[in-house]
């Protein structure tokens, strides 16, 4: 774990996140940063805190069971179309994902 | 009559009675709503709630919940109107299905009214980032103090009041920090308990569904309608739904009682310690026995770390599909990744970007095994102890805040006072049933008192608080 964050680490965070933030965005955070920095040294400070498995969800218990295969409710064309922000010729329209 | 000031079982008695129809109940709060100058609306539903109200045919004697109007927090997901989290990024988004919630309450002829502003996403614990600005605490006239949050718009409509309930979600504390503020009855139940299908994730693994209600027995009532096992939610849970309403009022057990010593010396306010010291005498005259219990400090002072480092983590990853392409407003750009950096930037406020980037951070390769899954373990060092004092004890009992609601601009970076202002969380850590209720008035502000159990034992947090609830109503608390 690193001790300090530069500048530079964070918009490097930033762009792994497609965020990309102003300067003033960026001073904040890293005048921010040493404390979440603390509040992580002070999780260290729980005595056998490597001792133990991680905790995932509240509960051991695995809840979730599988069901039979059956036909859900299914939106109308026109629903779907509508709920689109673009459509063209009855269908939907994407941006460019590929160059 | 002013029917804003009911509890959902005296809006009930008054249909039965045919003094009144859910009609003039809806339409008389909808003008209440209108006039309403706290900031607590996102979108309204109230075309749809008017034709449900002339629609819905003879009340119900059996079905408390018939005709009752309510409001929703706005991560719940609904059909008609826009479900936005109070989020720039979302404010075109509605969604194709109701969230299982709303879904019950509508079966069962509950009448939605709208939606409610909220911290971004549930990101927050003031009320100060919806996309719409500021909620405002309705008891405060200056409108400097906070209501609290994420849960900022429901709480606020219950406390104006507006509404007999309202629906919301918690994951650090948003809906029991908010109701100490608001004195009002905040809960929520244990981990699965409601279906979440249908919240929008911010940390899935300590988001719980919950409500606000001006009554325990209130609240108990809404667990019968909401609680039960969903397919479509692979985490609610197939524990069996209990008669809550029945248990709440009748049972008269002696219970154990918890306080975390630690939490309380952390309180800086010496009239709500007092407060809560007398209730602690109640409780005793009651019946019940009641002992101050020693935590660790340094686990005391892990609980707001651990929530905080966990939930930017999960919060990072499940904010991932709001790119404008998947989902959202959608901003131009010429490429794949313009489109989706110019929308994340310029439609997450600031507040969002840092979240996500601390869980970035907590989540990338070099750090990940000293800060995510490290305070995955101290969560579950945390739970670990909490569930050795639930083997002795049936409840812990503290106070839900630190103080009456606080200024919007206070800010006290304490590790110690962070203890008492986050302590909350850990019924998040464990899936616990936890419920907030009123305790008194400090200066003319609420304070809350708070019982957390064990999980799935709904049924007797809501008697202990439905027990306290009476004697401090009776001595006009």
């Amino acid at each position: 774990m690193m001790d300090k964050i530069t500048k530079e680490q964070i918009k490097k965070l930033a762009d792994s996140m497609y965020l990309s933030l102003t300067d003033k965005e960026i001073d904040e955070l890293f005048a921010e940063f040493p404390s979440f920095l603390h509040k992580i040294e002070l999780i260290n400070e729980v005595g056998g805190v490597d001792e133990c498995n991680e905790m995932i969800f509240p509960f051991e218990e695995q809840f979730g069971t599988l069901h039979e295969d059956r036909e859900g409710e299914i939106l109308t064309k026109k629903e779907v179309l509508k709920l689109a922000p673009k459509t063209k010729a009855d269908q939907i329209s994407l941006p460019k994902v590929v160059k | 009559m002013k029917y804003e000031l009911l509890t959902i079982v005296e809006l009930h008695n008054l249909y039965v009675s045919k003094k009144v129809t859910p009609l003039d109940v809806v339409e008389y709060l909808i003008e209440l709503i209108k006039k309403d100058k706290h900031n607590f609306m996102e979108a309204n539903m109230f075309e749809e709630a008017i034709k449900l109200a002339k629609n819905i045919g003879e009340v119900d004697k059996d079905n408390l919940l018939w005709g009752i109007p309510f409001l929703i927090k706005d991560n719940i997901a609904t059909k008609e109107v826009i479900t936005s989290a109070s989020s720039k990024i979302l404010s075109n988004y509605i969604s194709p299905f109701d969230a299982t919630m709303i879904k019950k309450l509508k079966a069962i002829k509950a009448i939605p009214l709208g939606k409610t502003t909220m911290d971004e996403f549930a990101m927050g614990g003031k009320g100060t980032t919806s996309h719409n600005g500021f909620t405002y605490n309705p008891l405060d006239k200056t409108k400097t103090k906070m209501m609290g949050g994420s849960s900022s718009g429901s709480a606020a409509a219950v406390t104006v009041p507006v509404v007999p309930f309202a629906l919301a979600s918690d994951t650090g504390d948003s809906i029991r920090k908010p109701a100490s503020y608001g004195g009002i009855v905040g809960f929520k139940p244990s981990w699965g308990r409601i279906s979440r299908y249908g919240l929008f994730s911010f940390a899935p693994s300590m988001d719980h569904a919950g409500y606000f209600t001006r009554s325990v027995f209130d609240a108990a009532l809404l667990l019968e309608a909401l609680a039960g096992y969903d397919e479509n939610d692979p985490t609610s849970s197939t524990h069996v739904v209990d008669k809550y309403s029945k248990n709440t009022a009748n049972s008269t057990s002696n219970y154990q009682i918890a306080v975390i010593k630690g939490i309380f010396d952390n309180i800086l306010d010496e009239k709500l310690k007092s407060l809560f010291s007398k209730s602690i005498e109640e409780l005793k005259i009651l019946g019940h026995k009641v002992e101050f219990v020693e935590m660790p400090i340094t686990l005391l002072r892990a609980i707001f770390p651990t929530y905080f480092v966990i939930s930017c983590a999960e919060a990072s990853s499940n904010t991932a599909c709001y790119d404008g392409v998947n989902f959202g407003v959608r901003l131009e750009g010429n490429t794949y990744e313009e489109i989706v950096t110019k929308t994340r930037s310029e439609l997450f406020s600031a507040q969002i970007k840092k979240r996500i980037l601390y869980g970035a951070y907590a989540l990338s390769k070099d750090n990940k095994d000293e800060t995510y899954l490290r305070a995955q373990r101290s969560r579950r060092k945390i739970v670990e102890f909490i569930n050795k004092l639930f083997e002795k004890y049936d409840f812990i009992y503290l106070p839900a805040a630190p103080s009456v609601a606080p200024k919007f601009n206070e800010y006290n970076n304490d590790d110690n006072f962070a203890i008492a202002d986050n302590h909350l969380a850990i019924a998040n850590f464990g899936g616990y049933p936890s419920i907030t209720i009123p305790l008194g008035k400090i200066n003319g502000l609420p304070v809350g008192v708070n019982f957390t159990g064990r999980p799935f034992e709904e049924s007797i947090v809501l008697n202990i608080a439905y027990q306290l609830e009476q004697i401090l109503e009776k001595k006009g608390a």
